[in-house]
């Protein structure tokens, strides 16, 4: 299952004074940015994308990945201190977290927090390691119309399972899968869509597009409030509750595994995968409750069920990045950028090609969970001061350095352009509940797509029965078709009984 | 009934961009025609989720809830994009992006961070004066020297 040979050499590639430093550099800022509501860990790897232009490919994405493990614990600090979870993944850590803080229980609520994100983190990435052999070895099978129906199957899943419009769905994915065959068709040498421009004629730069979508609404949200938060912050540290804490989590083995499980295998489903499987886990440890648990007043196994489930999708979702080249999130999306930004492409072929940075990766991760337990404790308990940054010094100055980084992907200034109009666009797009993930999804694969299109015409002409007489297409679309059809029916039968609006995603 | 308006613009611009570019590049030479292998089918599938984006965007409301809803968008305070910071903050963006090709991206960006922090309400000098210039020298010396970043940090002229 794991190439153990690749694996030391990867392994060995980690072990440098200079990726450490660079692994706790990017875990604090990560967790900054989680803990400020608002501002995401997706914001933080946009914005330091481009500084990590100069580190070798493995110090980067090192880096930008504890980055991403830093918000997605971030997120549950504030869920517990303020009631106001950082990132969508925390929001059931909420839900018991906050009644702890309100019975002074703070500290053991922010042992419950670190110790279950460490060890839905670290089974996360046991299962990645695990399973990435076998992954790619699936992955590898794919042909253009595997591709482009597991493409489809993404939308449909952003769709349903987000709640959201599936026709909104599908027609923005569609676009991000037009504008990304902007630019000179590799199959024919045409240049299309470009309005001229030469500087489109290589194609819209997915990592500035994606940078601008996540990071300009965020910024344009943010400037109609003068601070993020505008609340008290629990404070009164104790360090021995917090150990407590985190040793009262070992406790509740059976919720760990069981969460872990939901987070990893709800991690592989895009757009949703963190706050899903948060959420679900929590509704099982609820099911699965013993009397005298009140769940909702302060009982340690929500957010043991929470936040494992909330850091183990982590896995999950590197999982489908690596083996597929398919972003579940935005985090993931940014990510992709990374390895272009250094000549690489998320896929089946990484791996082969790669093999010691791969499971380098993987073993950053790992080692980056023992590091979180120090930064976590560091910024939970200093959070107080971070959150109450007014908003009009965080916008003008991330703008500034978004726009320094657009600049740095081509050297050219037309990209701040594509960055702010991008931006604003995506700003429109969420106000009107088109899940922006659909069209980043469009954009990295349009290409790609358009490419496997153009193979599978010279191979098999105008046949397009050939799509559904492999294994893989045909399940893909009996998945698809069976999905579209159920949201039509519960739509056209009406809300049922017990279904309350907004619930769901 | 309830229309969505911007629901319907954005569908519509994004369907009448498409077939623009479908068929600008499907007569543009002889290749046309094989360059738009996989964007013919995403162009009909945007033309179908047209139709459906827009049903979606009008709402029959029953007449009770019909009633409610003005009052509602009286309690909203969030004016979407017409709200004033976030009129001025796009069109700082324009104008910062269209300055920066031209004065490079030193002052522009001093200029920038200074009328956003001025505009939103930042009285305190020190802020106003330290920030930007602090901001914006920290970040042209990390890309332009040690980064070397080959970006124009003072006008070209």
């Amino acid at each position: 299952m794991v190439d153990w040979s690749i694996f030391f050499q990867g392994l060995s590639l980690v072990l440098s004074f200079k990726i450490f430093v660079f692994m706790f550099i990017g875990m604090f800022l990560g967790l900054i940015f989680g803990v400020i509501p608002g501002l995401t860990g997706s914001l933080c790897i946009a914005v330091l994308l481009p500084v990590t232009f100069l580190m070798d490919a493995l110090t980067a994405l090192a880096f930008l990945t504890a980055v991403y493990t830093g918000g997605l614990t971030g997120g549950g600090i504030t869920a517990i201190l303020i009631n106001t979870p950082g990132t969508p993944g925390a929001v059931a850590t909420a839900f018991d977290g906050y009644p702890m803080t309100r019975k002074g229980m703070q500290n053991e609520a922010l042992g419950l927090q670190v110790a279950s994100s460490v060890i839905g983190g670290f089974a996360g990435y046991l299962f990645l390691l695990f399973l990435i052999q076998p992954l790619v070895r699936i992955a590898l099978e794919f042909g253009p119309s595997e591709m482009i129906f597991l493409t489809a199957l993404m939308l449909v899943v952003i769709g349903t399972l987000g709640g959201r419009s599936l026709s909104r769905t599908f027609m923005i994915g569609m676009f991000g899968l037009l504008l990304g065959t902007i630019g000179t068709c590799e199959a024919t040498g045409l240049v299309r869509g470009t309005l001229g421009l030469a500087e489109l004629e290589d194609g819209i730069p997915s990592i500035v597009v994606i940078i601008g979508m996540f990071a300009i609404p965020e910024m344009l949200n943010l400037i109609t409030r003068s601070f993020i938060v505008e609340v008290d912050v629990e404070t009164g540290h104790d360090f021995k509750k917090l150990l407590a804490g985190m040793r009262e989590t070992l406790r509740h083995t059976r919720t760990v595994i069981r969460s872990a499980l939901t987070g990893i295998g709800i991690g592989v489903l895009p757009g949703i995968g963190s706050t899903l499987g948060c959420l679900l886990a929590y509704a099982q440890a609820q099911r699965k409750a013993r009397p005298g648990q009140c769940f909702g007043e302060g009982e340690p196994e929500g957010i043991i069920a929470a936040e494992t489930a909330n850091n183990a999708s982590e896995g999950g979702a590197m999982g489908i990045l690596l083996a597929l080249g398919i972003p579940g999130s935005g985090s993931t999306a940014i990510l992709v950028a990374a390895f272009m930004l250094h000549g690489m492409m998320p896929g089946p072929r990484l791996l082969k090609e790669n093999g010691p940075l791969i499971y380098g990766l993987i073993s950053a991760n790992i080692i980056q969970m023992f590091l979180l337990i120090f930064v976590a404790v560091l910024v939970a308990f200093y959070m107080g001061r971070v959150i109450f940054v007014p908003t009009r010094i965080i916008a003008p100055t991330l703008i500034a350095v978004m726009a320094i980084g657009a600049f740095s992907v081509r050297n050219l200034f037309f990209d701040v352009y594509l960055l702010f109009f991008f931006g604003v666009f995506a700003w429109f797009l969420r106000r009107n509940d088109f899940p922006i993930i659909s069209f980043m999804i469009g954009v990295i694969l349009g290409n790609r797509l358009d490419m496997e299109m153009f193979r599978y015409s010279i191979l098999f002409g105008n046949d397009l029965s050939i799509f559904v007489k492999r294994p893989i297409p045909a399940a893909l679309l009996a998945v698809i078709l069976f999905t579209v059809g159920m949201n039509i029916y519960r739509k056209y039968k009406g809300p049922q009984k017990g279904d309350q609006p907004g619930t769901a995603g | 009934m309830e229309i969505e308006l911007q629901p319907i613009i954005i569908s519509t611009l994004i369907l009448g961009w498409s077939i623009y570019y479908y068929y600008s590049t499907v007569g543009s030479s002889e290749d046309g025609p094989k360059s738009v292998i996989f964007i013919k089918p995403l162009v009909i599938g945007i033309l179908v989720c047209f139709p459906l984006v827009v049903r979606g965007a009008i709402r029959f409301l029953p007449e009770d809830r019909a009633a409610e809803d003005p009052q509602k968008m009286e309690e909203t305070p969030d004016r979407g994009f017409l709200d004033s910071r976030r009129l001025f903050f796009v069109a700082a963006l324009a104008v910062y992006a269209l300055a920066a090709t031209f004065l490079g991206y030193l002052v522009p960006s001093i200029l920038f961070i200074f009328s956003v922090l001025y505009y939103l309400g930042s009285r305190n000098l020190w802020i106003l004066i330290a920030l930007p210039l602090g901001c914006a020298i920290l970040l042209s010396f990390v890309f332009r020297y040690l980064l070397t970043v080959p970006i124009e940090i003072w006008p070209s002229w």
